[in-house]
């Protein structure tokens, strides 16, 4: 294990579906990180307050319900009014690819579709730390156009 | 460093920036105490059981009672790391909505972080930053993983226990430990078949040891019935402010284990036995002769 992150696994909106969710959270325990999983149904002032009390390096949000263009943007917002803009978010789910460059245009730096393996996501988490270390904008409301292909 | 205006403004994003310095090491004990000197202690509850017998529910009962008279909380909900990764998972939250809906709590997810037992080494720290801070109640969920977990009575001033029906024969309640620490005991399930049976059983075991005996009170967090009376007992505890006891003897203990834990070579003693190039004996003398 290179660095232990803590890691925000979030339910926005009304998606009753989670399976995604617990397995990621698994695999990102397994890779030696603390993550603190919300439930199901959060609103995005809910998420934020995890973000702030819990002092999360990452934000992962699992979105199946087709609510992910409001509310992930939402969610960005509220983190960068709350001065977390060095949090860095990535999402999950069912998220179609037309969706994706607005997203990423929001400050979402990876987004994972069915079929993603752990190893994406510890690369993405890598490549991610890594930035972070070289001082590099990474997080959610820091100015780059930088994602995780 | 930590951000003392900051912390004194009340900003949530300093404190839980100032928890993870802790944490980490960064912070110690030393350093609060010359920032904030003249801490008046908060109080303190610990909450512990098995897994699975409704602590986290029961704390979200407990935090709607605090919210209601608008006192400032703190909720520290301790799970253990993975003893192969380092990792964790930390899922109290998901139990305790209301936590996330009130600028008055704060809620922070602890991982025990590879030491022995079931709390961190480093949370005596972080309950003198929250007391510091003014915060008024302080409640510490965290997993009774048996014995070792006596030292949740070394940083808390009052604990509940929490039992379910069928968790455990006539044996479990004999046993001695934790359950002789509590200064309230809960049945949780209550609307389950045995759970009469397994209160009798509990006030049965304290009947033959005259010196001790808490309230032992059925709850049902599903059906939300009992807890009024435990609200009424935690008050009468509050008022009465006394600290369960033996808590000396605990406190020592595991202050002792921290100086261990926190020894500048205990890495190295490690290695070392672990490679067999010390004896279990050389390796404590070598630790006593530089404590």
């Amino acid at each position: 294990m290179d660095e232990r992150l803590r890691i925000i696994i979030a339910k926005p909106g009304l998606d009753g579906h989670d399976r995604g969710a617990k397995v990621v959270a698994r695999a990102l325990r397994d890779a030696g990180h603390e993550v603190i999983y919300t439930g199901l149904r959060r609103t995005p002032e809910e998420i934020v307050r995890t973000v702030i009390d819990e002092d999360a390096d990452f934000l992962g949000l699992s979105s199946l319900s087709g609510a992910h263009n409001f509310l992930i943007p939402k969610i960005v917002e509220l983190l960068v009014a709350s001065d977390c803009n060095d949090v860095i978010v990535f999402a999950g789910g069912i998220i179609p690819e037309k969706d994706r460059g607005n997203l990423f245009s929001k400050g979402v730096r990876a987004i994972f579709g069915p079929g993603t393996s752990s190893t994406q996501m510890s690369d993405f988490i890598g490549s991610a730390v890594k930035r972070r270390d070289e001082s590099l904008p990474v997080g959610c409301g820091e100015d780059s156009d930088w994602h995780w292909d | 460093m930590m951000d003392l205006i900051k912390l004194k403004s009340g900003d949530r994003r300093a404190l839980s920036k100032t928890i993870s310095m802790i944490e980490s090491g960064e912070i110690n004990s030393a350093i609060i105490k010359e920032k904030f000197p003249n801490i008046k202690t908060a109080e303190i509850w610990a909450i512990t059981g098995s897994p699975g017998v409704g602590k986290s529910c029961i704390c979200e009962y407990i935090i709607g009672d605090w919210l209601k008279n608008n006192q400032k909380i703190a909720v520290l909900a301790v799970d253990p790391s993975s003893p192969l990764s380092g990792g964790a998972l930390l899922g109290d939250r998901i139990r305790i909505n209301n936590s996330d809906n009130s600028d008055n709590i704060f809620f922070r997810s602890l991982a025990t972080r590879g030491q022995s037992g079931a709390i961190p080494s480093n949370i005596s720290d972080i309950l003198d930053l929250l007391s510091a801070l003014n915060f008024e109640k302080i409640l510490i969920e965290t997993v009774g993983a048996g014995q070792a977990e006596v030292r949740v009575a070394a940083v808390s001033q009052y604990l509940l226990l929490v039992e379910a029906p069928d968790s455990g024969d006539m044996l479990q309640a004999e046993k001695a430990g934790l359950m002789e620490l509590a200064d309230i005991l809960l049945v949780n399930k209550s609307d389950l078949e045995r759970a009469n049976e397994k209160a009798e059983q509990l006030s049965l075991a304290f009947q033959l040891s005259s010196n001790h005996s808490p309230p032992i009170l059925m709850v049902s967090a599903k059906q939300n019935s009992g807890f009024e009376e435990l609200f009424l007992e935690m008050e009468k505890l509050s008022k009465s402010g006394k600290n369960h006891k033996i808590k000396s003897r605990i406190s020592l203990s595991f202050a002792w284990e921290n100086l261990l834990w926190n020894h500048k070579d205990v890495s190295k003693v490690l290695e070392k036995l672990e490679s067999e190039q010390i004896t279990l004996d050389e390796a404590i003398n070598h630790l006593k002769e530089e404590l």
